[in-house]
C-alpha cells in the first residue's frame, strides 16, 4: 500500500487519544491510555497486542463509542465518534449472546431492532445466509446455553456480520476457547472475512489479543502497546501472503515476526506479571 | 424420559404421605368424644362432598379467584414499571427504597380498616388488600432482575445500533424476566394469604349484605365463608373444608404459573 492511496483509504483515525479513570478506592487518577495515534485502513486486519492491563480493550471500547477519550479525538470517515453505532459492531470474549434468544433469534436481533430494519422475508434470508456461513446449520433453534464455546462465538460472529457494520471490533474473541478450537476458528475467521478478496471488498477489522502468534497469523498490521499507561510502541507490518492457512504457521517468517513482537513486549510483560 | 408406569409410580408416591397423615388422623380423631371440636377426616370429606355438590364451594372460590386475579394484575401493572425504574435509576432506588422497605413490613391485613373506609365493606376493599400484598415481591424482584442483567448484553445491543427505550424493551426487560417471574410466584402466594385475611375481616362488616343467596356466605368468597361458618357455629368440619380448599386452589394456581413459566422461558433454568 503506497503512501498516496493511504489517506484516501483511511477509515478510522485516532489522534493523540488519552484516557484516564478516577479510581475511587485509591483516590487516584489512573492513566489507561496515553497519546495513542493510529490510522486504520479500509479493509485491513489491524490488531492491538500488549501485556495485560495495557489498555488495549479501553482503546477498542472508545472506538466502539462506549466511552469518550479524556483527550484527543477518534474519527470514522472524518466524523467524530461520540456514541455507539451500528457501523461499528463488536465481538466479545464472553460472546454476549442473549440467553433468551435462540441462535436464529440472536442473529436476527440487530436486523429486527436495529436502525436498518429489514422486512421479515429479507431478514430470514440474511439470517439463514449467516447461519450457513459460520457453519451453524441445524442448530438454529438452540439456545446459547445448549452450545459449546466455539459454537457460541460463531453465533456471535454471525450476529455481528448480519448487521453489516463497516468496522468489526473484536475484543479477545477467542481467548476463552481451548487451543484447538481457537486454532480452527482463527482460520474460520479469515475465511469468513474473505481474506483472499481485495481490501476494498472486505470489512475493516480491529482485533485485540494478547496472543502474539494469533496476531501474526491473522493481521495485516500489528500495533504493539506498552504497559499502562498504554502507548502505541510500534506498528509491525505482517508481510505474510494471503490466503493464510496451516502452512503459514510453519513459515520461518512467521516465527521471526512473533519474536520481533515478543522482543517489544517482553520487558513490559515481565513487569506486568511480577509487579 | 419417564414411561407411563413410572409416572404412575411418581403420582402414587406423591399422594402416599397425605393419605398416611389423614389415615392416622382419622384413627385418632374418630375415637374422640363427639363434642371435642376436632374435625374428623371422614366427616370433613362428607362436608366437602356436600359443598361441592351444592356449588357453594365453587361459588366461594370463584368469587375469591376473581379478587385475587384483579388485585394481582393491579400489583403487576404497578410493580413491574416501578421495579424497572428503580432497577435502572440508582438515584430513584436510593430514595424510594426506604419507603418500599417500610411498607413491605406492614401485613396486608393491617390495611383492612383503611380499605373499608375508602372502598366500603365490599369486594373492592379485598382487591385493594390483595394488590398491596402482591406488590412488594414483584417490585423487589423486578429491581433485582434489572440489576442482574449482564451489562455486556446492553453493550452488545448498543453496537447493533440500539438506544434508550429500545434497550429497555429488548434487553433489560427480557433479561429481568426470570427474576420478575419468581416475584410473580411469591406474589401469588401472598395474594391468596391476603384474600383470606381480607374476606374474613371485611366480611365481618359486610355480613348483612354479602350472602348473595348462596349458603354459608359463599357469595362473599372463601374467606367470608370461613367467617360465616365460624360466626354461625355451623361446623368445624366445614371450616376445614374451606381451609383445605384455599390451599388446594393456591397450589393449583402455582402449578399453572410454573407451567406457563417453563413454556414462556425455555432458556431459563427455573
Amino acid at each position: 500500500m503506497g503512501p498516496l492511496v493511504k489517506s484516501a483509504d483511511t477509515v478510522l483515525v485516532l489522534s493523540d487519544v488519552s484516557k484516564s479513570f478516577w479510581v475511587e478506592r485509591s483516590r487516584l487518577t489512573v492513566e489507561a491510555v496515553e497519546e495513542f495515534t493510529v490510522e486504520v485502513h479500509r479493509g485491513e486486519f489491524f490488531t492491538l497486542v500488549g501485556p495485560s492491563g495495557c489498555g488495549k480493550s479501553t482503546v477498542l471500547g472508545m472506538i466502539a463509542g462506549f466511552e469518550a477519550p479524556s483527550a484527543g479525538a477518534i474519527t470514522m470517515n472524518g466524523e467524530v465518534i461520540d456514541t455507539t453505532s451500528a457501523e461499528r459492531g463488536m465481538l466479545f470474549q464472553e460472546y454476549a449472546l442473549f440467553p433468551w434468544k435462540t441462535v436464529r433469534g440472536n442473529i436476527e436481533f440487530g436486523l429486527k431492532h436495529g436502525p436498518s430494519r429489514a422486512k421479515a422475508t429479507e431478514r430470514a434470508r440474511i439470517v439463514q445466509h449467516h447461519i450457513d456461513l459460520v457453519g451453524l446449520t441445524g442448530s438454529e433453534g438452540k439456545y446459547p446455553h445448549e452450545l459449546s464455546g466455539g459454537m457460541r462465538q460463531r453465533c456471535a460472529l454471525a450476529r455481528l456480520l448480519a448487521c453489516d457494520p463497516e468496522v468489526l471490533l473484536m475484543d479477545e474473541p477467542l481467548a476463552a476457547l481451548d487451543a484447538q478450537t481457537r486454532r480452527i476458528l482463527q482460520e474460520e475467521l479469515l475465511r469468513i472475512w474473505g481474506q483472499e478478496r481485495s481490501p476494498s471488498d472486505r470489512k475493516t477489522i480491529i482485533y485485540v489479543t494478547h496472543a502474539i502468534d494469533e496476531a501474526v497469523f491473522l493481521s495485516d498490521r500489528v500495533g504493539v502497546m506498552s504497559r499502562a499507561p498504554g502507548r502505541l510502541k510500534e506498528i509491525v507490518e505482517i508481510q505474510l501472503p494471503r490466503p493464510r492457512n496451516e502452512r503459514t504457521r510453519a513459515m520461518p517468517r512467521a516465527a521471526e515476526l512473533e519474536n520481533e513482537i515478543w522482543a517489544l513486549i517482553r520487558e513490559d510483560a515481565y513487569r506486568a506479571t511480577f509487579e | 424420559m419417564t414411561g407411563r408406569g413410572s409416572r404412575l409410580q411418581t403420582a402414587a408416591r406423591s399422594v402416599a404421605i397425605p393419605v398416611l397423615v389423614v389415615a392416622v388422623w382419622q384413627l385418632w380423631a374418630g375415637n374422640l368424644p363427639s363434642d371435642s371440636n376436632v374435625p374428623v377426616p371422614s366427616v370433613v370429606f362428607e362436608g366437602a362432598l356436600d359443598l361441592v355438590r351444592s356449588g357453594d364451594l365453587a361459588l366461594a372460590i370463584w368469587i375469591s379467584i376473581r379478587r385475587v386475579l384483579s388485585g394481582f394484575l393491579i400489583a403487576l401493572a404497578v410493580g413491574v414499571p416501578l421495579g424497572l425504574s428503580m432497577g435502572m435509576s440508582p438515584w430513584l432506588e436510593r430514595n424510594a427504597d426506604p419507603v418500599v422497605q417500610t411498607f413491605r413490613m406492614i401485613a396486608p391485613v393491617a390495611l383492612v380498616p383503611l380499605a373499608i373506609v375508602w372502598f366500603g365493606p365490599r369486594g373492592t376493599a379485598a382487591v385493594f388488600i390483595v394488590a398491596y400484598g402482591a406488590l412488594f415481591p414483584i417490585v423487589l424482584n423486578t429491581i433485582a432482575g434489572v440489576k442482574e442483567v449482564d451489562r455486556l448484553l446492553v453493550k452488545a445491543a448498543r453496537t447493533m445500533g440500539l438506544k434508550g427505550r429500545q434497550l429497555l424493551r429488548t434487553v433489560l426487560l427480557p433479561g429481568a424476566l426470570p427474576s420478575v417471574y419468581v416475584g410473580i410466584r411469591i406474589a401469588m402466594g401472598l395474594a391468596w394469604g391476603a384474600i383470606v385475611a381480607a374476606e374474613l375481616t371485611v366480611g365481618f362488616k359486610a355480613l348483612p349484605t354479602a350472602e348473595g343467596g348462596a349458603r354459608f356466605g359463599a357469595g362473599g368468597g372463601i374467606g367470608f365463608m370461613m367467617f360465616y361458618l365460624y360466626d354461625n357455629s355451623v361446623s368445624p368440619d366445614l371450616i376445614v373444608v374451606a381451609i383445605v380448599a384455599v390451599g388446594v386452589v393456591a397450589y393449583l394456581t402455582d402449578r399453572v404459573l410454573r407451567y406457563v413459566g417453563r413454556k414462556a422461558m425455555p432458556w431459563a433454568r427455573l
